[in-house]
């Protein structure tokens, strides 16, 4: 199934092919807001380039909040990532990688 | 302070937002924000922080309404068009039918609502239109307001410089235009300089009338129309100052009208748009107080209200009544806003058609309902299947709901092309019955208009298909065959809605009937002249007014010998205003037995005849002897009167023949008596009159124009150019007027009669016709229904007769609901006509009657033609059709 890449869409693909996994956090680092993030996850859901489940490692309980949803990229929606960075062209270049941001990249 | 509980706020929101997102992902969707949120408020450092987590929660908005709409995608909706468009081929008839009505209601809605917005709703063109009043004079014992005199109105633009900031006269003017050998009566007008100043109307090309341009001695100048400018002048900007010849006077042309200008139609009667305007030519004073010929507009000034300014204006006019009591005693003058003259008469007609057309659409719609209903019936087992095979109930309302669309669309369309014919048809039938007619086009507001009847259309007749198509469908096995048949409940519906559409034909059925026999009363009224046989020649005065009085007579007697040479011709008079005409000229009679009496007196309406005009017109003699060749100029003055003469002059009951009376001063002795006329056509009443010879009368004698009255045998109209010729052998330089038969003005006369019947009876039929193939569709329906009942009947022997009865016994228990319960609504609506009648009454027994029988007979005829084919039914056929 075919989708259109639209700006957000590929500013989404790209924040989850690096390594973004949660709705809030890929608002985060595109800057996008939730009404737009939202709707691209589902259709990219719907289109099978991404793959949904919920959070396994958490017990609710424990943490005293629910699940959370995590989001990654199926092999065709990897596939798609290049097309989306040339899409994005230079904004990519500021995106950091999640990695860099767990290790206080950004502060 | 304690701090605002964004966490709970965020988390309320997305409960509430969670009821948008379908049911089996709600659970699910709740669960992720949920997650988001707690989580985002779990890392939030501040009440900052927090506050932009619960921001980000607004967003589950946005992916809400997305999931909800998930599933109607553009995909989808081009496959439903594709399979409704396929459905509609397999069905021509259905889609013919349904496209037919929507085009035929939305069409008939379009053209009379455009009608209305232009005649009723569209502001008047000119400055501040609000502030424009006309002026009436009203006698205490005439509700009508009519028109002024010059002097009165002269006065009062002087003493009223409070009230109106600007008061405009005009009066009507028929000019000679020649050219060449070229001779043509224009139509014009005779204002006053600041006329086009008060409406606040600009020239296209030059100027309008300056202050110094009116009044005795001023320089002949006018103001030609856009029209003429267009026809005559190839809108030539030279055309300013020129030198044109009116009735015989240079005239120099100093502008030309703005293109779009409307005439406010101050005048009334048989008033046409002018040609050319001039301005007053003689001085207030050289013109009698009494002559009310003229028609005034004034601009209220800023501050001043209709009604306060009325009050001023009234206790002004007080004033000048005490000062010419003869003229102006105990009459009194009232501001009407200029609208109101305009459109006032027109607007309850309209609004009655508006209302009309309306029901119309309803009818329509529960037609083409019906039809979709039972077309959802007969897909019953269709939509089962898919829904068994996993088809959600979303996804089939969908796609009835584009069929819908689509026939709606289809009939947009169509209803628009019927609009622009239906529009053209409408204003040629109505012609001046129809105010405003001119500026009437199909904007871009009529066409919101159609676009959202359109939209609202499939609303309204879709829906409830759809929905009803839907119930139980699911529940009932798909492969049982009783669910080929829908339940009770949807066929008594759609029996509903037929029974529906026929108690609403029948409301306007009942209409049309009142509005026709109006229409037939008005023609059956005894007029006092034959109309048939006889043709109306009129002749510009400027034949004759520059001659001798005794050559104008003799000119006058060679044009009737010519007219009366023409084979065919039996019988030729003139007179100088025809019947049924709007012309008027009531004056002052007065009996010469009687001693003077104070304050005014009732007035006759005078005409100058000539020739054998009783006989000509049809008129019947009651008593004494008609006007003959010798009652010459020398001869004593002689004057027939009618009978509603002799009722107002001679109320005593003594006989007016032999009595002696004195018409624009001067003594004449009654000769004879003839039977009422209607001057002014047939709802007006029968009037007073005096006729007396053109040769007598004392102020124009023949020195005017009149209208030949040639009665004949055959077809008189082809006479026309024949007699023409034989005035133009007389003099080629006579102009006409006018030249047509004398019963095209009786149709003149109740064009707004015929106009308001002929409408409302072309919608009662249109609604009739809709009702009649609505019930005609459901008892088809209902027979295959009980295709199988039917059968089983004929196989135990039941005769087609019994047959035939049992299926027409459902129509008719429609047929009778429907005329019942319209009768009704027609007993209470019909008040809403009663000012639009003549001659009948709002609950005239003789409609009351018959239309309903009519209307229970047409409804068994429709039923009749699918009984028939019941009634041929095999049994073994219609039992094997289970």
């Amino acid at each position: 199934m075919s989708i259109r890449l639209t700006h957000a869409t590929a500013m989404v693909l790209k924040a989850l092919a690096a390594g973004y996994r949660y709705g809030f956090d890929i608002m985060d680092a595109t800057g996008l807001p939730s009404g737009t993030v939202y709707p691209v996850l589902r259709r990219l859901d719907g289109a099978e380039l991404v793959d949904a489940a919920w959070e396994a490692s958490v017990d609710p309980s424990e943490v005293k909040r629910p699940r959370r949803r995590l989001y990654a990229l199926t092999a065709a929606g990897r596939a798609l990532v290049p097309q989306a960075e040339a899409r994005l062209g230079d904004v990519a270049r500021f995106l950091p990688a999640a990695e860099e941001r767990a290790a206080g990249g950004e502060a | 302070m304690r701090p605002f509980p964004w966490r709970d706020a965020a988390l309320a929101w997305v409960r509430a937002v969670a009821l948008l997102v379908p049911g089996e992902r709600r659970a699910d969707w709740r669960e992720e924000w949920r997650g988001e949120i707690e989580a985002g408020m779990g890392a939030a450092a501040g009440p900052g922080e927090r506050r932009r987590v619960a921001i980000r929660a607004v967003g589950a908005l946005s992916d809400a309404l997305y999931l909800r709409g998930e599933g109607t995608t553009m995909e989808w909706l081009r496959s439903d068009v594709r399979f409704a468009l396929r459905g509609l081929r397999t069905r021509p008839g259905f889609a013919a039918v349904a496209v037919g009505t929507l085009a035929l209601a939305v069409g008939a809605n379009t053209a009379l609502y455009t009608v209305v917005r232009g005649v009723l709703l569209r502001p008047l063109p000119y400055e501040e239109p609000d502030r424009l009043v006309r002026i009436e004079s009203h006698r205490p014992d005439d509700p009508e307001g009519g028109p002024v005199s010059y002097p009165n109105m002269w006065d009062l633009r002087e003493q009223a410089a409070d009230v109106f900031s600007g008061l405009a006269v005009l009066d009507e003017w028929r000019p000679v235009l020649t050219e060449g050998d070229r001779v043509e009566v224009l139509h014009g007008a005779t204002v006053s300089a600041d006329f086009f100043g008060v409406l606040g109307v600009e020239p296209a090309v030059g100027r309008f009338f300056g202050p110094g341009e009116e009044g005795e001695g001023r320089e002949p100048v006018v103001v030609l129309s856009h029209d003429l400018w267009r026809s005559r002048f190839a809108s030539d900007p030279g055309v300013v100052g020129r030198s044109l010849e009116l009735s015989g006077t240079p005239f120099t042309v100093i502008g030309v009208m703005g293109e779009g200008f409307e005439d406010p139609q101050l005048h009334g009667g048989s008033w046409e748009d002018p040609d050319v305007w001039r301005t007053v030519w003689f001085a207030p004073g050289d013109r009698a107080r009494s002559g009310r010929s003229w028609s005034a507009v004034a601009r209220l000034a800023p501050g001043v209200g209709l009604r306060g300014g009325e009050a001023r204006v009234r206790t002004l006019f007080e004033m000048l009544a005490e000062r010419y009591p003869e003229d102006n005693g105990e009459r009194t003058l009232a501001l009407v806003a200029l609208d109101e003259t305009l459109v006032g008469e027109a607007r309850p007609v309209l609004l009655v058609l508006l209302g009309a057309v309306a029901l119309v659409l309803l009818v329509a719609c529960a037609n083409v309902a019906s039809l979709l209903l039972g077309r959802a019936a007969e897909r019953r087992r269709e939509i089962s299947v898919r829904l068994a095979l996993g088809a959600s109930r979303r996804r089939i309302v969908t796609q009835l709901l584009v069929e819908s669309f689509l026939l709606a669309a289809l009939g947009t369309v169509l209803g628009v092309g019927v609009a622009l014919v239906g529009l053209d048809a409408l204003v040629g039938l109505a012609g001046n019955a129809l105010p405003r007619a001119r500026g009437i086009t199909l904007d871009g507001g009529v066409l919101l208009f159609t676009v959202a009847l359109a939209g609202l259309t499939p609303l309204f007749f879709g829906v409830a298909p759809a929905v009803h198509a839907l119930r139980g469908a699911g529940h009932e096995g798909s492969m049982d065959s009783r669910t080929r048949t829908p339940g009770p409940s949807g066929h008594r519906f759609r029996r509903g809605l037929v029974v529906a559409e026929l108690a609403v034909s029948l409301v306007l059925l009942v209409g049309a009937g009142l509005l026709l026999r109006s229409l037939g009363a008005l023609y059956d009224t005894d007029l006092g002249v034959d109309v048939d046989q006889a043709v109306v020649l009129t002749l510009h005065g400027s034949g004759f007014w520059n001659l001798e009085a005794d050559e104008a007579a003799a000119r006058w007697t060679s044009v009737m010998e010519a007219t009366r040479a023409v084979p065919g011709v039996t019988t030729v008079g003139a007179i100088h205003i025809p019947p049924l005409s709007s012309s008027f000229w009531c004056d002052g009679v007065y009996r010469d037995d009687l001693p003077p009496t104070e304050g005014p007196q009732p007035c006759a309406e005078f005409r100058a005849t000539m020739g054998d005009v009783f006989p000509a017109l049809g008129m019947q003699l009651v008593r004494g002897r008609l006007l003959a060749p010798e009652d010459r100029a020398d001869a004593p003055r002689a004057m027939v009167v009618s009978r509603a003469a002799g009722r107002t002059f001679w109320p005593d009951g003594a006989d007016p023949v032999g009595g002696s009376v004195t018409l624009h001063g001067e003594s004449f002795t009654v000769v004879g008596m003839v039977e009422d006329v209607h001057p002014f056509g047939p709802a007006d009443g029968a009037r007073p009159m005096v006729f007396v010879p053109a040769v007598q009368e004392p102020w124009n004698d023949t020195r005017i124009g009149m209208s030949l009255i040639v009665r004949g045998t055959g077809d008189m109209e082809a006479r026309i150019p024949a007699l023409r010729a034989a005035v133009a052998s007389v003099d080629p330089a006579i102009p006409f007027e006018d030249a047509r038969t004398l019963v095209s003005y009786l149709g003149e006369s109740v064009r707004a009669n015929r106009f308001r019947a002929v409408l409302l009876g072309a919608f009662a039929g249109v609604a009739l016709l809709l009702a009649l193939v609505g019930v005609a569709g459901v008892m088809a329906f209902s027979i295959s229904r009980r295709t199988r009942e039917l059968g089983i009947r004929a196989a135990l022997g039941a005769d087609r007769r019994a047959l035939v009865g049992l299926v027409v016994r459902e129509g008719a228990s429609m047929a009778v609901a429907g005329g019942v319960i319209g009768l009704a609504g027609a007993f209470l609506g019909s008040r809403v006509l009663a000012s639009l009648l003549f001659g009948v009454t709002v609950h005239d027994p003789v409609v009351f009657a018959t239309l309903p029988a009519l209307l229970i007979a047409a409804a068994l005829l429709a039923c009749w033609v699918p009984a028939r084919r019941a009634s041929r039914l095999d049994p073994s056929d219609a039992l094997r059709l289970e």
